[in-house]
């Protein structure tokens, strides 16, 4: 599942407990996944068997909040796009300061020790490589026309690449010569910078676990890059024909390194990549797969196949041996694969209009499918998978079952995985953003143009409202400083703000606190 | 003439470099000095002391013209604006006044317990000063308008501090054009607003330069014009109030930081509630009075109706009121986050409250700015009582045109006021409401209360007259003390 899908990513990512990444982080040691950020899942077509649901619309995808705050346990950083600043919040004491960078800072990465951020600055083409305490750091040049930062796991590498799926009107404009195939490297140690040159409109970059090795993803080829040496280089693998590459969709990397999946539109099979001898094959899937995604594991890697209506599961490290098929039920069309850590999933289709979902297990051969009373927009599991949240969209189902009160609006359902209750709230907005604490108690939903924060109970699927000052931007929940204790993390809102505003909302006491103006503490005289 | 109105008229004229022989007391310049009146005469400027059970005496403040007495929070330190005049006329001073070169300086002085202190001179430039509620601490800022007909350059970003205990200024430099000046009631800082931005300046070390200074805004976006600034009981916060914005500026004097909290409206005026750990915020007549808690900074909203922009905060219970137009009186108990709303029975000019709160008094006085009312209510303020009685102002219909107000005893047992041109003075026990009246020897026109619970008259009388009320009813009248050295001529200091 890419980590850009709305509510999965936010719900997941958001609790920096669950240790899961808001964005490309680059990791892939935790059944790490990539899905690009095209805004879609083709359909079928190519070699597979045709269907009637070959001719639906892609699976949609939205990443409605490209610019993220990072979270470690100790800090919380949120780039402040138009004020050239980052706002670090403490999330111990919940002491909030701004500090100036450079110019348009785009992107934020913590190294996994969380002493350093690394501050990319858009318009001066600079990353900032400052001490997360001190806020102190040097300034490296980077290559022009880039959009996107990940980090190694090892805290070795930043990597900074352009994503044309992931640009934003507001981009600043790149004048004369400019290129889509290069990346630019920073050793995050010394402070220096490689530029290279890769595939045609790189999508992602990974890392193998230890930091060695770079995976960078581009429409038709891969390409590794040893970053062990003190010049990094690049190894080019084609996994497509030259002249016409698909554009890559979607990547996999199972936890070892051995081998990358690759999910490829229009078709209709997964490319396996070995990634130590550099061999490419096509591993059939069916028709018109539009998912890809590995177990909790990592250790099997699971194709959805929307117009042949089949699961394939294969081996991750034996990916040449037979696969298993479960059929997917013919009532209802399913594209996309949601899983929890305990390998429970949830399968459904944003590109019908049909109020169903399904649930199934990696291990099982057994798909239950449920009802909803509208389309899904998207769904997620809670940290824990115990809990989902679905958003709908205005459109109703089209036997005319969606209840009266849902009819025409956005709706938000809550359901218990389990026994599947659910609570459906209809909704005057957009859902914009949300979250959830690490234990899956509370989830948080902020809706496009509404200063109010929802508060969502999943033990009792009860939703309360709570006001904020402004319109919120960002969601997301505080570590639990102690998990052994029954306290739940606050969680944290930005809002827009000219001088910048949080608000903390405690689920445990129902109090909000608000702080606003934060942007000013780095103008202090002192 | 009540304290506020005293500070008012001393922070409104001007000096003036010549003198008359001719003088008279000034009864609306008294003001109490711990436990004694402190008056001037015109004329000679000279200052009376004045106690109960002592004979009148003159202070003696130097080669000074006193012009102007304002009382400091602390109800003992008292500051005076005076002329020290000084002459190279080596003849004797009494045969003549100065005949050759004459000099004026404007002088600061400061007394404390009836007594003189010190003086030091503080320049036409410089407004009158701004004390702490302990008396300890006075700033002056420079007034642009006074400072630009001045000779010699005038620093426009500075403002001038004062150590009153022993009557030491020292400049602070500060963002141009400071406005306002906040003293920290729990340590020795203050805070300075100028446009944009707010100092902090450290009052022990005399430090000249601000610890911290506060921006009020972005450096790419037009500044906030502070309007008006208030510290915490514990020192640690400063609350900024900034005109046409409905955002709270709050001050982390400790951790410098800044935070903003949205309220409904631009504030008219924000009350620390010692003690509490909440700062209570008026609006005029926006019909809401807020709570704000000084840790987390969350607003409590407690409607008013009619609205509130006075308030004050009496051992554990706050009282709002519109000043000038005052139909409701509120008291507000920011522990249960609770507000009682007094109905009163005529609108009202002026809200008195008993030192320790536990009354109030709504009325109007005969003014120059109200045409006064014969109606006045009594309040019961008891912070522990919640019974609905509580709520109903006592209404008293007066003889005549009240024009002064005390409370009397300690603690009070009493209200007593002043009529116009009445040499009367009547009295309403408390909690008995009954009513006596007190025949004076001559009209009073303002009524001064002491530590003790003495309720000082001072009458217009030109030779000087005040009578003293103690709280068990005895009363002691002196007179004529105004004509000690009036005929005197005025001082000089001879600079050769």
């Amino acid at each position: 599942m890419r980590p850009t899908l709305l509510l999965a990513l936010l719900l997941t990512g958001c609790s920096a407990e669950s240790g899961i990444k808001f964005d490309s982080d680059g990791a892939f040691g935790d059944a790490a996944e990539t899905d690009f950020d095209t805004g879609r899942r083709g359909g079928g077509g190519g070699n597979g068997e045709p269907d009637e649901a070959d001719t639906l619309p892609d699976e949609q995808e939205e990443d409605r909040k490209a610019l993220r705050p990072q979270q470690t346990p100790r800090y919380l950083f949120i780039p402040n796009l138009d004020r050239d600043t980052i706002t670090r919040v403490d999330t111990r004491t919940l002491d909030v300061i701004t500090h100036p960078v450079g110019r348009r800072p785009r992107a934020i990465g913590v190294t996994p020790d969380q002493a350093m951020a690394v501050v990319f600055n858009q318009r001066d083409n600079t990353v900032q490589l400052l001490d997360a305490e001190a806020l102190t750091g040097p300034v490296v040049s980077v290559r022009p026309n880039l959009n996107q930062l990940v980090i190694s796991p090892d805290g070795g590498t930043a990597a900074l690449f352009h994503d044309v799926g992931a640009t934003r009107p507001d981009d600043p404009v790149v004048t004369g010569a400019v290129s889509f195939n290069e990346i630019s490297l920073v050793d995050l140690d010394t402070a220096t910078h490689v530029p290279l040159v890769v595939g045609f409109n790189p999508k992602a970059i990974r890392f193998t676990p230890d930091g060695a090795t770079a995976l960078v993803i581009a429409d038709g080829s891969l390409a590794t890059v040893d970053l062990t040496g003190s010049t990094p280089t690049a190894r080019f693998i084609a996994i497509a024909d030259p002249l016409d590459p698909p554009p890559a969709e979607e990547v996999v990397v199972e936890p070892t390194g051995a081998y990358a999946f690759v999910r490829q539109g229009g078709v209709n099979a997964i490319t396996v990549v070995g990634l130590r001898d550099g061999s490419v094959d096509l591993l059939p899937v069916g028709a018109g797969p539009t998912d890809l995604d590995l177990s909790a594991d990592g250790s099997r890697t699971i194709v959805v196949s929307r117009a042949s209506r089949q699961i394939t599961v294969f081996d991750a490290l034996s990916p040449y041996a037979p696969p298993r098929i479960i059929p997917t039920p013919v009532e209802a069309t399913l594209g996309s694969l949601e899983l929890g850590p305990d390998d429970r999933g949830v399968l459904f289709s944003n590109a019908t209009s049909q109020g169903r979902y399904a649930t199934w297990s990696v291990d099982s051969d057994v798909v239950g499918l449920r009802g909803l009373p509208k389309p899904v927009e998207s769904l997620a599991l809670t940290p824990t998978g115990e809990g989902l949240i679905i958003t709908h969209p205005p459109g109703d189902n089209p036997d005319g079952s969606t209840p009266v009160p849902y009819r025409n609006r956005y709706a938000l359902s809550l359901v218990s995985f389990e026994d599947g209750r659910a609570n459906t709230l209809a909704l005057d907005a957009v859902p914009n953003g949300s979250a959830a604490s690490a234990d899956g108690r509370y989830g948080y939903v902020i809706l496009e143009g509404r200063a109010g924060l929802a508060v969502l109970d999943f033990r009792t699927l009860i939703a309360d409202a709570v006001a904020l000052p402004s319109q919120p931007v960002f969601v997301g929940v505080l570590p639990d400083d102690d998990v052994t204790d029954d306290d739940q993390p606050a969680a944290w809102v930005s809002q827009d703000h000219p001088l910048g505003r949080l608000t903390f909302y405690d689920p445990d006491d129902g109090v909000s606190r608000t702080l606003t103006g934060f942007e000013l503490n780095s103008q202090i005289e002192d | 003439m009540r304290p506020s109105l005293a500070l008012l008229a001393l922070l409104g004229a001007c000096t003036s470099s010549s003198a008359s022989l001719s003088g008279r007391w000034l009864p609306d310049e008294a003001v109490a000095s711990g436990e004694v009146v402190l008056g001037l005469t015109s004329g000679n400027g000279a200052i009376h002391r004045l106690a109960p059970g002592e004979e009148p005496a003159l202070v003696d403040v130097g080669p000074r013209v006193v012009r102007r007495l304002a009382a400091a929070g602390d109800g003992t330190t008292v500051l005076g604006r005076a002329e020290r005049r000084r002459c190279d006329d080596l003849r004797p001073r009494r045969q003549s006044p100065c005949k050759g070169e004459f000099e004026t300086s404007d002088d600061l002085l400061v007394l404390r317990d009836g007594g003189f202190v010190g003086a030091f001179e503080l320049g036409f430039a410089y407004g009158d000063p701004i004390t702490s509620e302990d008396g300890r601490w006075a700033a002056a800022v420079v007034n642009p308008d006074a400072a630009a007909g001045q000779e010699g350059i005038v620093n426009l970003g500075s403002v001038l501090m004062v150590d009153l205990d022993v009557a030491e200024p020292w400049p602070v430099t500060v963002g141009f054009n400071a406005s306002q000046v906040a003293f920290s009631p729990a340590t020795d800082q203050a805070v300075v607003l100028s446009p944009g931005e707010v100092a902090l300046v450290d009052l022990a070390t005399r430090a000249p330069v601000p610890e911290v200074t506060f921006p009020l805004g972005l450096p790419s976006a037009t500044r906030a014009q502070p309007a008006g600034v208030t510290i915490t009981d514990d020192g640690t916060t400063a609350l900024v109030a900034t005109q046409a914005g409905s955002d709270l500026y709050v001050l982390d004097l400790v951790n410098p930081r800044v935070n903003l909290v949205a309220l409904r409206a631009p504030p008219q005026r924000t009350l620390p509630l010692t003690g509490s750990g909440q700062t209570l915020v008026v609006y005029g007549q926006l019909g809401w009075i807020d709570l704000v808690d000084d840790l987390t900074q969350n607003v409590t909203g407690l409607v008013a109706p009619g609205g509130a922009d006075a308030a004050v905060w009496r051992d554990g219970v706050a009282i709002a009121w519109r000043s000038g137009l005052a139909d409701h009186v509120f008291r507000v108990d920011p522990d249960r986050g609770e507000l009682t709303d007094y109905v009163l029975s005529a609108t009202a000019a002026a809200v008195d409250v008993s030192q320790e709160g536990g009354w109030a008094a709504a009325w109007t006085p005969g003014t120059s700015s109200f045409s006064g009312s014969r109606r006045l209510d009594l309040l019961r303020l008891y912070p522990d009582s919640q019974s609905r009685l509580d709520a109903d102002p006592v209404a008293f219909a007066l003889p005549g045109i009240p024009v002064d107000l005390a409370f009397q005893g300690e603690p009070t047992d009493a209200v007593i006021f002043l009529m116009s041109d009445r040499a009367e003075l009547a009295s309403i026990s408390l909690p008995s409401f009954e009513v006596s009246s007190l025949e004076l020897p001559t009209p009073a026109s303002q009524l001064t209360r002491l530590p003790d619970g003495t309720v000082a008259a001072i009458h217009g009388d030109s030779t000087g007259r005040v009578t003293f009320i103690r709280p068990d009813g005895s009363v002691e009248t002196q007179a004529g003390f105004a004509l000690k050295g009036l005929f005197d001529p005025a001082p000089f200091e001879e600079t050769p």
